[in-house]
């Protein structure tokens, strides 16, 4: 029994600031920037000069925030982004993704962060591996589940 | 036409066979329970679906095992006058064939990971309101798995020893290639939660040679069993010269002046001719059955040799 305590108590120590990304993606957008590649898809990603607007976009700004973070907008075409987050050159792409995209195996994609009236299972996308910064991008996502809904919801 | 006479088994080792039976329906259950298990946790991970086709390849032969000892025992029909007993062979072609291509799976699946230089990702699940990364979830249910897959595996190989029974052998390997796997899971989550990317991929790689040899050398062994191989013991090279050692005792009698024996395989049973140059003929219809008890007090597995009376044998 006591063996089983240390074991568990161990283990809690351990897991404690785990899992770690292998490319430390959340070490490096915390307190810093988060480089956000962005394709224009109403409503999900509008363009307004260079900054975006949107339901996805509101979303990554409030992740920005709590990260400590300043978000830097990247306007490109969704399949190079995608391309360029499968080698970590990008934090995190956004733009009407959903959860059947071709990438799913290239890149990590978030569960839904909402119900949408187009039954599609809309989603975020980072780089492949980096499971701490996954765990805190999902995290987030789920607290703000209501108000990525409630933000569908009225542009529809 | 049901000229092959029927399997006389020793009490002890019917008991056992019930036994093994029983074990391998237990077995099977805890095979479809694991990997479903295994679906809904691992599984759910695109970098964690070995794991799960893993899981679905051993539901196989304990399967196959169980349908062989379904028709086994059948009695010889005209259709088939040598009985089934081979349908035990063919279980162990299954099971070897399983564990071939575990191996072979889990080789190929980690090199591509490593070649390609995937990063596995491993998702989230939400339980409670509370979000939890998946592995701290897919450790548990791998301890289950392989915790149970040992188990059945430790239970099974004295059975097969017993029974000379191969398709339980090449089971019972299944089950420790499995734990293996398993095990190795763990490590892999742990090394991929501390930011090693690579380590699952590294460790597969290692027991994958294991169980690549495993199953080519249970590959080979079925082969042979299935051209018709001198009977050995289960999972040894040893061929235990069961013909040497009946031609001795035969060799003893008083009426034998020469013989020969040439025996196979047939499941776990041992069969053959036996070529005797007689110095009388006399009580010559009463030889074979003499024939047959003094095999079978040699060992249980003896059963229907054909007594082949010669003049000469060259």
């Amino acid at each position: 029994m006591k063996r089983i305590a240390i074991a568990a108590s161990l283990l809690l120590a351990l897991s404690c600031g785990l899992p770690r990304d292998p490319d430390n993606t959340l070490e490096h957008v915390r307190g810093r920037v988060l480089h956000a590649g962005v394709s224009i898809a109403p409503p999900f990603i509008v363009r307004r000069g260079d900054e975006a607007a949107g339901i996805e976009a509101d979303l990554l700004r409030r992740f920005a925030t709590s990260l400590g973070a300043k978000i830097v907008w990247q306007w490109d075409a969704q399949e190079k982004q995608l391309a360029e987050l499968h080698e970590n050159e990008l934090d995190i792409v956004a733009g009407g993704l959903t959860g059947d995209s071709p990438w799913k195996s290239k890149v990590a994609l978030t569960r839904p962060y909402a119900d949408t009236r187009d039954g599609k299972r809309h989603v975020f996308a980072v780089p492949p591996g980096e499971n701490a910064f996954l765990l805190q991008l999902e995290t987030f996502l789920a607290a703000h589940h209501q108000q990525a809904e409630d933000a569908a919801r009225s542009q529809e | 036409m049901r000229v092959r006479e029927p399997v006389h088994l020793p009490a002890e080792v019917r008991a056992k066979l019930r036994k093994a039976t029983r074990i391998q329906q237990w077995s099977l259950a805890f095979m479809i329970v694991g990997a479903a298990v295994i679906y809904l946790t691992v599984g759910q991970s695109q970098a964690m679906k070995a794991v799960f086709v893993e899981d679905l390849l051993s539901i196989i032969p304990p399967v196959a095992y169980l349908i062989s000892q379904r028709i086994r025992w059948k009695p010889p029909s005209d259709r088939h006058p040598y009985g089934l007993h081979r349908s035990v062979s063919i279980a162990f072609l299954i099971s070897a064939a399983s564990l071939l291509a575990l191996g072979s799976f889990i080789l190929l699946e980690s090199l591509a990971t490593l070649l390609k230089a995937e990063h596995p990702t491993i998702g989230v699940i939400g339980i409670a309101g509370h979000q939890i990364w998946l592995g701290w979830i897919m450790l548990p249910a791998l301890v289950f798995t392989a915790g149970g897959e040992f188990t059945f595996g430790r239970i099974k190989t004295p059975y097969a020893g017993e029974l000379h029974d191969n398709a339980l052998a090449a089971d019972a390997r299944m089950n420790r290639a499995d734990w293996m796997s398993g095990a190795v899971a763990m490590a892999g989550i742990i090394g991929i939660a501390v930011g090693w990317w690579w380590a699952d991929a590294v460790a597969a790689t290692f027991i994958s040679f294991e169980i690549v040899r495993d199953g080519v050398e249970n590959f080979i062994a079925v082969l042979r069993d299935l051209m018709d191989e001198v009977p050995q013991k289960v999972g040894e090279g040893d061929r235990s010269h069961w013909a040497e050692r009946l031609s001795a005792k035969l060799r003893a009698l008083d009426w034998v002046e020469k013989c020969e024996v040439r025996l196979r395989e047939e499941g776990n049973l041992i069969t053959g001719e036996v070529f005797v140059v007689p110095r009388t003929i006399e009580a010559i219809t009463k030889r074979r059955a003499e024939i047959q008890q003094l095999a079978r007090e040699l060992d249980w597995r003896f059963y229907d040799l054909a007594f082949v009376p010669v003049d000469s044998l060259s």
